[in-house]
């Protein structure tokens, strides 16, 4: 290996480690640096991108707000249920899995929310108001169920919804603490997560207020979101062809 | 439609839109009219509906938990526009410590001896209305009617009026007002910025020359907010063109858009450097009293210069700046125009569906998610850290130890004591000196009066004894086919003996 590709690499792997960790260049003159450099030095830039792809990890963003990266099912830095959080029965993980997807439609309900700039913050959310809006979005599914097909009760027990309804009923344990297997604990959870993965900022410690990273917004911005929504049709297309009935 | 001719009713303005394909006699006012009327009065309507969000506000106060009556929570607003307005330039904007600073005294005022904490409350819930917190930072957005060559038309104003964005290369969050909020200030009256910047300008200078100047202070700030808004429009709209600019029609829209801005701009440069000399000239002449005003005058001006110099340098690097983007663009790969409604289209989706689909749709979007799995790396220092921290105290969950509520169905049996023991073993050995069935034996028992507790004991011990291990065994019973009911014990009828050791 020649010398100037060896400083290379060195620094390709200097920023993909500071791009794995999720940290804010501002923290870093080092990591601001090699953002820099990958713009300007295109042989950086070709070693950077070349790792990235052997790691199996996408370049979604390269500026101001670091070198962010989603990796793909392939690569060892992906994100499993588990890594989550352990041991979870089959419930809990569709519960946690749900209410990363409410943090996210909290966080940027609709395309213009999101399209917003990478840099205006979304609105701030604590663990209750994020599972009183899932409490309510519930309801509100129970409602319109009731309403189109009174008589289907027994397909309604399969339902997303209802699970979210049933773990609203949780009380807190006799100390008068949070359970962590209530809504709000699990909410708690999932918020908690994500500021550890530097895509939440505890604004209030004391009141319990997150708010949304521009890393997070950049993350779901420009392909997180596609890639839930082909996800989404995904699933609803396979669910679909195994209930049409067989020739 | 048959039926009763309709009385004749005065022409409704709503009703040609709410009924389309339904042809009406367009309104009786020539085009040219029409049009004027149309645009001043589609901007008036929108400037009003700007203003519905702090109205609101005030509105619902009091039903919120605490007393708020002696607050006015649209002056709040207002007042909150106002520093963040004065407070923004390009890139920047009011900080939570300055909106603090300068509605906590108007807070203090009409709440004496109200606590630090529920002050900042207060503040927090005007910031709240203007952000939209309530509905998680959408826009707002109302319809309203407009008239379009001579027909009334719905149309639809989404506006914001602040936003909190983060400051480039600090962590520092500001708060910045739309172009809507600035139009609150500014062009309620339907004014066109440039022509409004003119004329102020000229009121300013009518006004200090005739030694107006509370007037000429008043005009100068208003000119200044004026100055502001409009280079936000001018920075927009090349924020706009840079963003998209394989698609921006830069010659044929932006770049005259940009030589106008520049004109416009140096004239009112030299306008203003011409009025700042006159103010200084006469500042050295002034006493205590002008002394203060003129400053605070000269002050509003160098406010409005400076605006007016940073807009100035961002259009005479315009046309570099979007050629480097247009460049830098082509070698991008595309990036993808349509953003999603993360709620309807995900979360609302998921939430109504089965939890098979839910649970495969979740097994694969932890990353797109929550991020990347990234192991910690553990160093040797940290290591022996580990090994020799004092060891970790679980927390404990407190289980509901909380009993159930349970209620007796009968009374307990009384605990067999020594006396009933005794009984049964006089008994037995008075009475089973020979082989007998338990039957028979319970009708003796009966017979000599033993208690129901003495018979109860014997049958349970003589229950005890069928089948029991040599070791135990005092009793020899077998089956003998037939069934009893005696005294309210019934069951298998039995042979019993004494056991033989």
């Amino acid at each position: 290996m020649t010398l100037p590709l060896a400083n290379h690499a060195y620094d390709a792997g200097r920023l993909l480690g500071f791009a794995l960790r999720s940290q804010n260049p501002l923290t870093s003159k080092e990591y601001a640096e090699l953002l820099r450099r990958y713009d300007e030095d295109s042989a950086l830039r070709i070693v950077v991108d070349g790792t990235c792809d052997g790691l199996g990890l996408r370049i979604v963003y390269v500026g101001q707000f670091g070198l962010i990266v989603t990796p793909s099912d392939a690569s060892p830095f992906r994100l499993t249920a588990d890594d989550y959080k352990s041991g979870m029965a089959p419930e809990e993980r569709i519960l946690h899995g749900l209410v990363q997807v409410a943090i996210a439609a909290y966080s940027f309900p609709r395309a213009e929310t999101l399209a917003q700039d990478d840099d205006v913050q979304p609105a701030p959310l604590t663990a209750h108001k994020l599972a009183e809006y899932l409490r309510s979005f519930a309801e509100a599914e129970q409602h319109r169920a009731a309403d189109d097909s009174p008589d289907h009760v027994e397909s309604e027990e399969r339902k997303a919804w209802r699970q979210v309804l049933a773990l609203a009923l949780t009380k807190e344990t006799a100390g008068k603490r949070e359970s962590p297997r209530s809504l709000t604990g699990i909410c708690r959870y999932g918020l908690e997560y994500l500021a550890g993965q530097g895509l939440m900022r505890l604004v209030d410690e004391g009141r319990g207020i997150y708010q949304g990273t521009s890393g997070y917004r950049i993350r779901l911005k420009y392909y997180g979101a596609h890639a839930l929504l082909e996800q989404m049709r995904q699933v609803a297309c396979n669910s679909l062809s195994s209930s049409a009935p067989k020739p | 439609m048959g039926g009763k001719p309709q009385p004749a009713q005065p022409p409704d303005l709503f009703v040609a839109a709410t009924l389309p394909g339904q042809d009406r006699p367009p309104l009786p006012v020539k085009s040219l009219e029409a049009r004027e009327l149309g645009d001043a009065v589609g901007r008036r309507t929108r400037s009003a509906i700007a203003l519905a969000p702090i109205l609101e506000v005030e509105r619902t106060k009091a039903q919120r938990d605490w007393d708020l009556s002696q607050h006015d929570l649209r002056m709040l607003c207002l007042v909150i526009l106002d520093v963040v307005i004065d407070k923004m330039g390009f890139g920047t904007g009011a900080g939570r410590i300055d909106i603090l600073n300068a509605t906590g005294p108007i807070v203090r005022s009409a709440a004496p001896g109200i606590s630090a904490e529920r002050e900042e409350q207060i503040i927090d819930i005007a910031l709240a209305a203007l952000l939209n917190d309530r509905e998680r930072r959408q826009q707002f957005v109302e319809r309203y009617a407009a008239l379009d060559n001579d027909s009334v038309v719905w149309r639809e104003f989404a506006f914001r009026l602040l936003e909190e964005r983060q400051l480039p290369e600090s962590d520092e969050r500001v708060f910045r007002a739309s172009s809507e909020a600035i139009n609150l200030y500014t062009e309620m009256l339907g004014y066109n910025l440039e022509d409004a910047a003119h004329a102020d300008l000229a009121v300013l200078k009518y006004q200090s020359e005739r030694g107006r100047l509370d007037d000429a202070i008043r005009t100068a700030r208003q000119a200044q907010i004026r100055g502001k808004a409009y280079a936000e429009r001018i920075r927009l709209a090349l924020e706009v063109a840079r963003r998209d600019a394989d698609q921006a029609k830069w010659t044929t829209d932006v770049l005259p858009m940009v030589i106008d801005a520049l004109e416009h701009i140096q004239d009112r440069l030299r306008k203003e450097g011409e009025l700042r000399a006159g103010l200084e000239q006469r500042r050295d002449q002034a006493g205590n009293d002008d002394l203060s005003k003129i400053n605070r005058l000269l002050n509003e001006i160098e406010k409005s210069e400076r605006t007016n110099l940073e807009l100035h340098n961002l259009l005479i690097t315009a046309n570099d700046t979007f050629r480097e983007e247009h460049a830098r663009q082509r070698l991008r790969r595309s990036a993808t125009a349509l953003h999603v409604n993360l709620r309807p289209d995900i979360f609302l989706p998921l939430l109504a569906s089965e939890t098979p689909v839910a649970a495969q749709f979740v097994s694969s979007c932890w990353g797109l998610l929550a991020g990347q799995n990234t192991p910690a790396l553990v160093g040797i220092e940290q290591l022996w850290g580990k090994l020799l921290a004092a060891p970790m105290e679980c927390a404990t969950l407190e289980a509901d130890v909380a009993m159930p509520a349970t209620e007796c169905v009968q009374e307990i049996p009384p605990i067999f004591d020594r006396d009933t023991y005794i009984a049964v073993r006089d008994f037995l050995r008075a009475e089973l000196n020979e082989p007998r069935q338990l039957s028979e034996l319970l009708e003796i028992a009966g017979g000599r009066g033993l208690s129901s507790a003495v018979r109860r004991l014997f049958v349970l011990l003589t229950m005890e004894q069928f089948g029991a291990a040599q070791a135990r065994m005092q009793l020899e019973i077998r089956k003998t086919g037939s069934r009893f009911s005696i005294d309210g014990f019934l069951g298998d009828d039995v042979h019993m003996s004494r056991a033989i050791r």
